[in-house]
């Protein structure tokens, strides 16, 4: 009697399966087989139970010892040596065979012929890995792989991140639904049935080392052995494929429930070998598959949220009139004309009002507004006619200063001459009195870089409007001229809040210049793409791009429309313009100019403070740059609101009961216009979204710009607190080299001044290289001549050999 | 010159290279030049190391051959500014996105 027979003696439940016997386990209450008997090295029976009973009490309930299981001495099948009975030859004496056959043959020789092949394939169908199965005389089998690596053929696993079984298929019929199966076998068997189906290689404890994003958000089906273990296995499939983004839909489907027969361990190939009738076991497994609930529900990939049309109802009269008749003219979405209209208006009120949330708390009336649009989505126009009213005033402004400066010219004259006659005269009275030089009256600019605008702030106390067609000069066009430093963009975040600025200048006159507020309202039209890419790490980070209000309308087909603005309505805008303009600051008790602080009326604070404590609770829900923008549009709400009051005062809005104080209307409206601005927030981010791995490989791709286009693991050490060891940052550059954004340049290939670390270079920056030399010339079959290795002219006379 | 010594003649090959040698391997045979720039004292390192360096340099042709694999993926394209260069077209979208084309 074999020790396996012995076992089997005392379990008369036991059943035969693929991997050997099942039986229930007599070392727990086992309603299902979950002890598996099988024969190991040297004759030697393994018991298994899947509930974690140990061999000692499993033996002790069969009344048996654990020397039972073993054989007097091990002897017999020489295939069953296990890798943990001697350790491993080193990796060097590892035998490499040009061919799979080769590898195939000598397991072969060593053993006997094998019972089954399986072939994997990578993504380019080329062979990979070979699975080899031996079916064992005791009814068990044995498995062995042979794979490729860049050596050749060798009798091993193959490396992780392994393809899956069929993967070129897989590839090929992406809308298909594929079923998982556990084992080649099983697989091929549902092929048998028409079916696309595939597994993991090396066994149902190594789901985990595949690559399984071929299944990406694809129908999946498991189908697990009838085990324990086929029950791990499919839990652990369907974890993974969870993880994927978008996740696949996963059906598990229990093979029992159809076929009932079915024994312990019993899989799909044991259905179709016992069934015969192919046609009935796909119609049954089809209605099984069909009655099985998803075992995760289908996520969706994140959708970008729906597009609410601007609250233009919100606006007071006559904004909202002009706002629909513009758009209506130009056939744009009205948020294209409401946001540059409400930074012209926040910048005609400038610093001469800041309302009051509280002591100590104020906020100004500067509004950063970006129109994002494909070209086409008419943001031009719509800036043109948003503003057409304000660059009206400025035109007329510049017209009145350039006849002022021809009085001033003829009237500095006159005072030359009468004051050179004074001094003749020498007479005690007073000296004329010199001309002072008319300043321009300036409304907008386009010109961004702060010692310009510092200089035009200084004279215009109330502050500016910044207009550019194309903002993406604004945004990529900090620290231009200051060597990186990042001097502007924290300056410009002093505008946002309307602080004070000090820029000295290495020339001109004055050298320093203070400004004590200032305030500039930004409006522009953007790209996209462009976006995306001026609102890099950097932007996030130091929050210029939650300082932003976005607004980015689906594009619609241009339809030919008779629609006009009509003359009355821009006599009106221009009136509120005129109005706006006529506000003055005052001056404290030291005789300085300050901004009027206008306070919220008792039913603006009980609308604020109820705004406030909801805003705050959405923003603890949020994180990243959502959460970001959440903070600004806080004071958002309230900036939109003193430019709504205003607004309405400026109109003669005769609901407005106090011109000196934010009722619970203007606030409400401002309440309104910052949520629809969160909700473009989210659009927008979501638009331009990036999974955080594509993020990481942002930022590092950003971080090798800065650095010139190449690092070497170290640099990236120590220039990002993101890696902290060189092996982690050059997993990382890895990463990037797997995606093609770069390559890594041996020290060969980095010139000759003696030997450097390994270099990751740009795709871009390396490029350059690589196309600037022939790209025939440059590649062999084992080298390429990226830079500056000169192998190819050499004759053979100059080599010398060890 | 510190190279550390991680016991693969990755180290010695370095230490050659600075030299201004360069080592070719031919199956087992390992190629050397120029010749006269291997003294009798390198030449005796050479031959105790051989078995090294014929390691070190199969890693480094292993790693030459992943670049030409990866540079024959790539195709010619032009920058945002106006430049030739060669990028993995599967990657171009990203590429766009993060500006460098």
């Amino acid at each position: 009697m074999t020790r396996v027979e012995l076992v089997l003696s005392k379990l008369p439940d036991a059943k035969r399966n693929d991997k050997g016997w099942a039986a229930r386990c007599p070392a727990h209450d086992d309603k299902r087989p979950s002890l598996n008997i099988t024969e190991g090295e040297g004759a030697r029976a393994l018991v298994h139970c899947h509930a974690g009973c140990s061999p000692e009490n499993i033996t002790a309930a069969l009344g048996l010892k654990l020397a039972d299981l073993m054989p007097a001495k091990a002897a017999g099948f020489t295939l069953m040596r296990r890798p943990t009975a001697k350790p491993k030859p080193a990796a060097k004496s590892t035998p490499f065979f040009t061919t799979a056959a080769a590898a195939v043959a000598e397991l072969e020789r060593k053993h006997r012929p094998r019972a089954a092949m399986w072939t994997y394939h990578n993504a380019g169908g080329e062979p990979v890995g070979v699975i080899l199965r031996w079916n064992l005389p005791t009814g068990g089998k044995e498995i062995r792989p042979v794979s490729r690596n860049c050596s050749g053929w060798f009798i091993g696993g193959m490396a992780e991140r392994r393809p899956l079984y069929h993967l070129p298929e897989l590839l090929a019929r992406p809308s298909e639904r594929v079923y998982v199966a556990e084992g080649e076998k099983c697989c091929d068997t549902l092929a048998g049935l028409g079916l696309l189906a595939t597994t993991s290689p090396h066994g149902s404890m190594s789901a985990g080392k595949a690559d399984w994003t071929p299944l990406t958000g694809r129908e999946v089906v498991i189908l697990p052995d009838n085990d324990d273990a086929g029950q791990k296995y499919a839990d652990d499939v369907a974890a993974i494929l969870a993880k994927l983004s978008p996740p696949a839909t996963v059906r598990v489907v229990r093979l029992p429930d159809a076929w009932p027969e079915l024994p312990a361990g019993g899989d799909i190939a044991d259905v179709v070998e016992a069934g015969k009738d192919l046609k009935t076991i796909s119609s049954k497994l089809a209605a099984l598959v069909d009655a099985a609930e998803p075992e995760i529900p289908p996520k969706r990939p994140p959708t970008v949220e729906p597009l609410t049309p601007f609250p233009t109802d919100t606006l007071p009269e006559p904004a909202r009139s002009f706002v629909r008749a513009c758009a209506s003219a130009i056939g744009c979405d009205e948020s294209f004309i409401a946001l540059p209209l409400l930074c012209a208006l926040a910048s005609a009120i400038g610093n001469t009002r800041r309302v009051q949330l509280k002591r100590g708390w104020t906020e100004p009336a500067i509004l950063w507004a970006v129109l994002v649009g494909d070209s086409g989505t008419l943001k031009s126009p719509a800036l043109e006619v948003a503003l057409r009213a304000i660059r009206k005033r400025q035109h007329t402004a510049i017209k009145r200063h350039a006849e002022a400066m021809k009085k001033y010219q003829d009237d500095l004259m006159r005072w030359e001459k009468d004051e050179a006659a004074w001094k003749r005269s020498k007479a005690g009275d007073d000296p004329p009195v010199k001309p002072e030089e008319p300043q321009a009256d300036r409304c907008w600019c386009d010109d961004v870089t702060v010692e310009a605008l510092a200089v035009l702030l200084q004279n215009q106390g109330r502050g500016l409007l910044l207009v550019r067609d194309e903002l993406s000069g604004w945004l990529g066009g900090f620290d231009r001229y200051a060597q990186g430093k990042g001097g502007d963009v924290a300056r410009w975040l002093e505008m946002f809040g309307g602080r004070s600025m000090v820029v000295d200048r290495k020339s001109g006159n004055p050298r320093t210049i203070y400004v004590p507020r200032a305030a500039v309202s930004v409006c522009g039209g953007i790209q996209p793409v462009t976006l995306a890419r001026a609102l890099g790490t950097e932007h996030r980070e130091n929050g210029l791009a939650a300082r932003l209000l976005l607004a980015c309308p689906r594009l619609r087909p241009k339809r030919w429309t008779e629609a006009e603005i009509s003359p009355e309505l821009e006599r009106r805008i221009a009136a509120v313009f005129d109005r706006l303009y006529d506000l003055c600051p005052t001056t404290d008790d030291e005789g300085e100019v300050q901004p009027v602080i206008v306070p919220l009326s008792a039913g603006g604070k009980s609308a604020w403070v109820d705004f406030y404590n909801a805003h705050g609770q959405e923003q603890a829900g949020l994180s990243g740059d959502l959460s970001a923008a959440w903070s600004k549009l806080e004071g958002y709400a309230a900036r939109l609101a003193l430019v709504v009051h205003f607004v309405r005062w400026a109109a003669g809005d005769s609901s407005l009961a106090n011109a000196d104080e934010i009722d619970a209307d203007s606030i409400a409206a401002g309440v309104k216009l910052s949520r629809w601005f969160g909700n473009e927030a989210r659009r927008v981010y979501a638009i331009l979204g990036e999974s955080e791995e594509e993020r990481d490989r942002r930022r590092v791709v950003e971080l090798i710009q800065r650095k010139g286009g190449s690092i070497s693991g170290r640099e990236l050490v120590q220039s990002c607190r993101a890696y902290r060891t060189v092996a982690a940052a050059e997993a990382a550059l890895e990463g990037l080299a797997e995606h093609g954004m770069g390559i890594w340049k041996t020290p060969e290939q980095c010139g000759r001044g003696g030997p450097k670390a390994r270099r990751f270079v740009l795709a871009a920056e390396c490029g350059v290289n690589v196309y600037s030399n022939p790209l025939g010339d440059s590649v062999s079959d084992n080298s390429v001549d990226v830079d500056v290795v000169d192998t190819g002219d050499a004759k053979d006379a100059d080599w010398g050999e060890v | 010159m510190t190279v550390p010594d991680l016991g693969d003649g990755s180290h010695l090959l370095a230490e050659l290279y600075a030299l201004g040698i360069q080592l070719e391997a031919d199956g087992e045979r390992l190629r050397f030049r120029p010749r006269e720039a291997v003294t009798p004292d390198i030449a005796a390192r050479l031959k105790a190391h051989k078995a090294e360096l014929l390691a070190a340099v199969g890693k480094r042709d292993a790693l030459d051959r992943r670049i030409a694999e990866q540079v024959r993926r790539l195709v010619p394209y032009t920058t945002a500014d106006g430049r030739q260069v060669l990028v993995n077209p599967r990657y171009r979208r990203e590429l766009e996105r993060l500006g460098l084309l």
